[in-house]
Order: C-alpha cells, then sequence, then structure tokens
C-alpha cells in the first residue's frame, strides 16, 4: 500500500543537517557555559537550542502540491502557465526551479502561505509542438531549519499555432479548376463576366440576347446576338513544406549541438508562417488548399476549402517537424494538374529545388519561397565562417537555377520584397487571359 | 569595409581563411523564465549575509589582527558554501574565543556595571542569525531570486527564541549586578534549566534506542535462486 502524500499527509519532514548543527551546537554551548560558570557562552547557544528544539516539534508532514491545472493555449510570443502551490502547515516556503530547454533554469524562493498560485511566463517566438516548464520543487520551513522532499512536475506538451501576417494579392495558377468559385475562368458558364458576344445558337436563353448590339449589328433581325458570360473556377494551391532541416539565425546552431534562442525565428516557424499566410490568403476567397510534406510522407492533407480547411492546414503546418534523416525522393510527389505550386525551404540542399524544377517542367506555376531566417555571422570564427561561405556560395547557385528555370523565387524573411513579388505576380497571372481574379 | 578586404588579403597570403565580418547588431541575452514573484531580491544577497554575519561576530567577540585573517577565511568561505558544519565551526571558534578572553558579563567593580551585556546580546542574536541564515543560504542559489516574504518569515521565527534568550541576558547582567541581589540558587536554577533545554532540544526520536538488526533466515522449504 501506497504512503499518503500531500500536505498535511505522508510522513514528516526528517532532521536536516542544519537543524541537527544547530541543536549540537547550542547544546554544547549550552552544557560548556554551564559546567564552567560561563554564562555569557552558555548563552550563546540558548536561542539555536530553543529554535532547534522547537523547529523539530513542528516539522510539517506530507510534501508540497504543485497542482499544474490545465494546460494553457499557447500563443505565439508569451508561454504562460500557472501553478497552484498548496502546502503543509509549518512550511513557509517552497524552493521552485523552472526549466525549458532553450530558456534555461529559473530558480525562485516562493513564500508561501497555505496556497498560492504562482505564474511562470517566457518568451518564445517559437511554433509548433514544444514542452512548456519542467517544474521542481521543495518545501521549506523555520526560516530554512526544515526541509521537505523534493519533488518534480514533468512539462506539458503545447502545440504553438502558427499565425499569418496578411497578404494584399496572390498570384493564381495557370489554370482554374470546377465550375464554382471566385475567379473568372476562360470557359463560357454562368456567374462570371462579360466573356464575349456571339450570335445566338440552339441552348441560349432568350434573357442572354443583347438587343442593342443585335439592333446595331443586324437592324433587321436576321441573326439575334447574346452575351455569353465566363464560368467560374476556383484555385488549387499545393504548399508544399521542407521539414527536413530546422536551422536558426546563428550558423553556429546549425550542426545542432547548440540551442537556438528562443527569441530566434528558425526556418521552420518561418515556413509554418509563410505557409499559414499564403493558406489564408487563398482560403478567404474559396480556392482549395492541399499541403504537402518533403520530409515525411505521411504527412499530407488533400486539398480542402473553407474555414475548417484552413484550421486543418494550420494544425498541420505546427506538426511539421524534422524527423530523423528522411530517404531521398527518387521523383517528386504527384500533384494534381494546373495546380500552383509553393515550395518553402530553406534550399540548403539541392532536393527541394529539384523538385521546384520538376513541377516547373511538367508545366505548373511554381513559387519557391526562401525561408532560410537573416543570419547573423557575429559568432562566426575562420572555420565557421569558411563553410558558411561554401554553403551560401552553392545556395546561392541554385537559387539562381531555379530562377533560371522559370520559377518565381521570394525570401519570406524579406517582408517588403516578398509582398511586391507576390503582387506583381498576381499581376501577371490577373492579366492572362480568362484568368481574372 | 576596406580594412576587411585588406585583412582577408593578407590572410590569403598566408594560406589563412578569412575573418567572419562582425555585424553591428547587439544580441541581446536570452531570455530566462520568468517566475512571477511579488517583492524579490537576488539571492546572491542572501548568500552575501552568512559571510558577513561571520564578520560581525567576530568583531562582537573582540578578535585581535592575525585572527581577522581566519576570519575573513571563515566568511569565505561560509559564504561560498552555505553548509551548516562550518557555521557550526565558526561559532565555536568565537565561542572559544570569548571563553578564553574572560567574562564578557562580569561586573564593573567600580561602576557596578555590566559593561559587557550588549556585546553579548549582540553575539547572542548574531549566532542565532548566521545559523538561520546559513540554512536559508544553503537552499539559495547565486542566480536565485527570492521573495521578501520569504526573508520576513524567516526573520519572525527568529524573534520567539531571541525573545527569551534576550531576557535571559538582561536576567543574568541584573544578577550580576546584583539589582535581583546575590542569590546563588540562581546559579544550580541556570544548571537545571541548561539540562531541560538539552533535552527538550533533543529529538525523542534519538533517545529511543534502535531495535537490533535482524538477520535474515530462511523459512523452512525456501530454495535459493539459481545464480546465472
Amino acid at each position: 500500500m501506497a504512503a499518503p502524500e500531500g500536505p498535511g499527509l505522508g510522513p514528516a519532514w526528517t532532521v536536516t543537517s542544519a537543524l541537527a548543527w544547530a541543536a549540537g551546537v547550542g547544546v554544547l554551548l549550552l552544557a560548556v557555559g554551564a559546567l564552567l560558570g560561563r554564562p555569557d557562552v552558555g548563552l550563546l547557544g540558548l536561542a539555536p537550542t530553543l529554535a532547534a528544539a522547537h523547529a523539530s516539534r513542528v516539522r510539517p508532514r506530507g510534501q508540497v502540491w504543485v497542482d499544474p491545472g490545465e494546460t494553457p493555449d499557447a500563443g505565439v510570443g508569451e508561454l504562460v502557465h500557472t501553478y497552484r502551490l498548496a502546502v503543509p502547515a509549518g512550511c513557509t516556503a517552497v524552493r521552485l526551479r523552472a526549466t525549458r530547454p532553450e530558456h534555461g533554469t529559473t530558480e525562485a524562493l516562493v513564500a508561501v502561505a497555505g496556497r498560492r498560485d504562482v505564474t511562470l511566463s517566457a518568451r518564445s517566438v517559437r511554433t509548433g509542438p514544444q514542452p512548456m516548464f519542467h517544474v521542481e520543487h521543495q518545501g521549506i520551513g523555520f526560516a530554512g531549519l526544515l526541509v521537505g522532499p523534493p519533488g518534480d512536475v514533468p512539462a506539458d506538451l503545447v502545440t504553438v499555432l502558427p499565425r499569418g501576417r496578411g497578404m494584399p494579392a496572390l498570384p493564381l495558377p495557370t489554370r482554374l479548376r470546377g465550375l464554382t468559385g471566385q475567379h473568372d475562368s476562360r470557359r463560357p458558364g454562368q456567374g462570371g463576366g462579360l466573356r464575349d458576344v456571339h450570335p445566338f445558337v440552339p441552348g441560349d436563353s432568350a434573357r442572354q440576347v443583347d438587343w442593342k448590339v443585335t439592333a446595331r449589328r443586324s437592324p433587321r433581325l436576321e441573326q439575334l446576338y447574346v452575351r455569353r458570360t465566363t464560368a467560374l473556377g476556383e484555385a488549387l494551391v499545393v504548399l508544399v513544406v521542407d521539414s527536413r532541416d530546422e536551422v536558426g539565425p546563428d550558423p553556429v546552431t546549425w550542426s545542432g549541438m547548440q540551442p537556438i534562442r528562443p527569441d530566434d525565428a528558425t526556418s521552420l516557424d518561418i515556413a509554418r508562417q509563410a505557409a499559414v499566410t499564403v493558406a489564408e490568403g487563398y482560403l478567404a476567397v474559396g480556392d482549395r488548399v492541399a499541403v504537402e510534406d518533403l520530409g515525411v510522407r505521411r504527412r499530407q492533407l488533400r486539398p480542402g476549402t473553407g474555414r475548417r480547411q484552413l484550421d486543418r492546414v494550420v494544425q498541420q503546418l505546427a506538426m511539421v517537424a524534422p524527423e530523423g534523416d528522411p530517404p531521398r525522393r527518387v521523383r517528386p510527389p504527384r500533384l494534381p494538374a494546373g495546380s500552383l505550386v509553393y515550395v518553402f525551404s530553406t534550399f540548403l540542399d539541392p532536393e527541394a529545388a529539384d523538385m521546384a524544377r520538376a513541377w516547373r517542367r511538367s508545366g505548373q506555376a511554381v513559387i519557391a519561397v526562401d525561408v532560410m531566417p537573416r543570419v547573423r555571422t557575429g559568432r562566426l570564427d575562420a572555420r565557421h565562417w569558411l563553410a558558411y561561405r561554401l554553403v551560401t556560395l552553392e545556395r546561392r547557385d541554385r537559387l539562381d537555377e531555379l530562377v533560371a528555370a522559370g520559377v518565381e523565387l521570394v525570401h519570406w524573411a524579406d517582408v517588403a520584397q516578398t509582398t511586391e513579388r507576390l503582387q506583381l505576380a498576381a499581376r501577371r497571372a490577373h492579366r492572362r487571359p480568362g484568368t481574372q481574379r | 569595409m576596406r580594412f576587411r578586404i585588406l585583412r582577408d588579403r593578407v590572410r590569403d597570403l598566408f594560406g589563412l581563411p578569412p575573418l567572419p565580418p562582425r555585424d553591428g547588431e547587439d544580441v541581446p541575452p536570452v531570455p530566462r523564465v520568468v517566475v512571477g514573484l511579488r517583492a524579490a531580491l537576488p539571492g546572491a544577497l542572501v548568500r552575501l549575509v552568512p559571510g558577513a554575519l561571520v564578520v560581525a561576530l567576530a568583531a562582537l567577540a573582540g578578535m585581535r589582527e592575525g585572527w581577522w585573517v581566519v576570519v575573513v577565511a571563515g566568511a569565505l568561505v561560509v559564504t561560498l558554501r552555505p553548509r551548516a558544519v562550518l557555521a557550526a565551526a565558526a561559532v565555536g571558534v568565537v565561542a572559544l574565543w570569548v571563553l578564553a578572553s574572560g567574562d564578557l558579563l562580569a561586573v564593573d567593580p567600580v561602576t557596578g556595571t555590566v559593561p559587557g551585556v550588549w556585546r553579548v546580546a549582540g553575539l547572542v542574536l548574531a549566532v542565532h542569525l548566521l545559523l538561520v541564515a546559513v540554512a536559508l543560504a544553503g537552499s539559495v542559489s547565486w542566480h536565485a531570486l527570492v521573495e521578501a516574504g520569504v526573508l520576513w518569515r524567516a526573520a519572525r521565527s527568529v524573534l520567539p527564541a531571541q525573545a527569551v534568550a534576550q531576557s535571559v541576558v538582561l536576567l543574568v547582567a541584573w544578577v550580576r549586578a546584583g539589582v535581583v541581589g546575590q542569590a546563588e540558587w540562581l546559579r544550580a536554577v541556570a544548571v537545571l534549566a541548561a539540562v531541560v533545554a538539552v533535552l527538550a532540544a533533543v529529538p525523542r526520536s534519538w533517545l529511543v534506542p534502535r531495535p537490533p538488526r535482524q538477520t535474515f533466515e530462511p523459512p523452512p522449504g525456501w530454495v535459493p535462486p539459481e545464480e546465472s
């Protein structure tokens, strides 16, 4: 049968060495003073003796309870979690040690009278699944002369959902799909804008007859003319996220031996934000969005539309993370024909660029989003700098080859340039006959 | 910029790789986990208190020049490693010094007063505070934060014992000065009180004899497991 635990339950706190030494010194001085007739020496031990005697009799029972409560909804910017502390009678303070992998450890001695709520917070711009706080605790009583058993609360795992930053205009694919949507397609149909004026043929409605044009072109009414409109269509956008690597702004951390600062957004954080921004933009106008992961094959989201699809996309993107050493893909994932492909990658290796070029060759519109954060070279030594230069040269060549192959390239860390490039691409797409937004 | 190019050229002449540019952005310190505290003090202050109390104890005891080296060394050791045994050792040294340097509660034959009573009162307070401060500092790291409420409660827990101890100091001073008469029987009472205090201080579990350690006797029919 397990021993009862909690405040007021369980065994009394053990006598600490501080209490034993205080009692020992006090008793010794009292004895020496009494035996040698030196009250000045004996009185030095009186207060410690009394304090130790009292402390040993008011020893608390049980251990400190730390209730993490419900895991809060974590947001980008700051992680906050409130813990409820409950201490046994006689315990006056709690020693807390809160740890997060990127933030390190913070210790505090907290005064607690019975119960108290303590809030832990940490600034972080990271998104995706991450642990909250690992809390170790120990009760302290009678000014540190009594110390309770230590305990700990393991860290809860929370998923910080990425947020988009809004984009004024987004390009469209070369071909629209379906018979519904928000965009005018090339095909004649209902719902869209004026396509052309055409002679009346069987199947045309009398309502479509344009009498002014008919009167102008055929005053004797030998031929009727109708106004034909375009059909509506929807765009299919595929977000291809390269989750095989996650790098921070400091190249020293790229080896994985050093942690990335929590206030530095990694390439994957930027990819998540970029993908959510794009998904929000397309789903808001009724287009279909799918998600494909270059790192893990099981992570793919089929095309869909609407608010629930946006929730699914955000959740899917939040769960994207590097997993082990993924096998090299022999051929690119099969994407629906006529879709607009966004590739979010750091392009530190050729695989993502090869895929983008292959999709472009097959006739699909491809936009490569470079999610490399702004690099800080301040901590690099000569060897790191040399390695970084080599990697940068290779990467630059790779990006130039992408542009030469007809892939639109945007650097997401450069907000102004990204917005300008996407707006330009959107205007180009809108000028294309039959594909207006 | 030009200097950097020139520097890299020179390094290249000697077959050395170029040095990275130092971008001027100041990188702030890594953010820490923040604990919501009411009024907090740095733990370093709490860690410094035992050392300061050791020095105060030595000053009150009247230690002389040569001993200050020992005092400062002791203060440093207690500051760096706040262990109860070190605090007890410091108190023991001070008590030996007091024992050797004459009765602090002796009556001045000219004035008939006890001039050392304030020093004894200070020593009684400092010894108690040192033992408590070392116990508290042992639970606090240099980078920790300590709520003011913890220190206030620690100070409050010292008060009852100090009230009794300081009252006894005054009582002894009055007896020595003849304010309450020359009562020799008070010495016997003091010895008796010391014995009672000792018995009260020692936890009862320490006085209970431990049961003898029992040897293992296998029950009938028990077969020891085979060694693999």
